[in-house]
């Protein structure tokens, strides 16, 4: 199954009235959450 | 790096507090949107929490976060999804027509098998009405959506407005899939490997 792409005007209007568009309807390809982590030390200064 | 897929990821890490300093009043007025990744976002932010990131030096590890901005204009569709069998096409209600030239009796090649036949149909559809492109597996004709406003649908649909009510993924997801799959269904992000599961007979990809 394939759809157009979920224009930002119908993202913001869900946020408008609070509402949540079904999941995954604006994921994308490819994700990134499977390939990096941030390794959060507090002791570590980023800079 | 590169996935198998052929797509090249780059990824940099902020170092530098001029660069951090610039940014932050860039961002600070504007209103972002989580678009993927809502719940490790919130994860994100009760780990921050958890470590007491406010009482961290301002540069400490525990006050920052991975994230991707993105231009919008890469925003992707949901997820390819491969339907267990062409009997939910008729259980579904939704009214569903082979794309116009777009089918295996047009070609050479069945409908269902090529994605860029199936990505013109859907381009080829109205603007302002919902669409989207189907395939079943066992069924060798990819089918077009003609699926009317969930006005007249179920209760589930009472929590969204007549506004939203049209878009593609809240009439796919309560008016379509909901009827027919709901429990059946596969999430593949790759829509070769789903066309490919649906020529194989497959039921899953």
């Amino acid at each position: 199954m394939i759809m157009r792409p979920v224009p930002l005007s119908e993202v913001l209007h869900a946020d408008e009235v609070g509402a949540l568009l079904p999941f995954g309807s604006t994921a994308f390809h490819p994700p990134l959450a499977t390939l990096f982590a941030f390794i959060v030390d507090p002791n570590e200064d980023l800079i | 790096m590169t996935t198998p897929d052929k797509t090249v990821h780059k990824l940099w890490r902020m170092a530098s507090a001029e660069l951090i300093g610039k940014l932050r009043p860039l961002f600070a007025q504007k209103k972002l949107h989580v678009l993927d990744g809502h719940a490790r976002y919130e994860g994100m932010l009760a780990y921050a929490a958890k470590l007491g990131a406010d009482n961290q030096p301002q540069y400490s590890s525990a006050n920052y976060g991975l994230g991707c901005l993105v231009n919008v204009e890469i925003l992707r569709s949901p997820s390819p999804r491969a339907i267990a069998s062409s009997a939910t096409r008729a259980s579904s209600g939704t009214r569903c027509s082979k794309p116009p030239g777009a089918t295996s009796s047009s070609t050479s090649s069945p409908c269902a098998h090529d994605l860029t036949k199936q990505q013109m149909a859907l381009a080829e559809s109205v603007a302002h009405q919902p669409a989207f492109v189907a395939t079943f597996a066992g069924d060798a004709d990819a089918y077009s959506s003609r699926s009317s406003p969930m006005s007249r649908s179920s209760a589930k649909a009472s929590r969204f407005t007549a506004r939203s009510q049209r878009y593609e993924p809240v009439v796919v997801e309560h008016l379509f899939l909901a009827a027919c799959a709901a429990d059946r269904l596969d999430d593949q992000h790759d829509a070769g490997a789903v066309l490919d599961a649906v020529k194989a007979g497959q039921r899953s990809a």
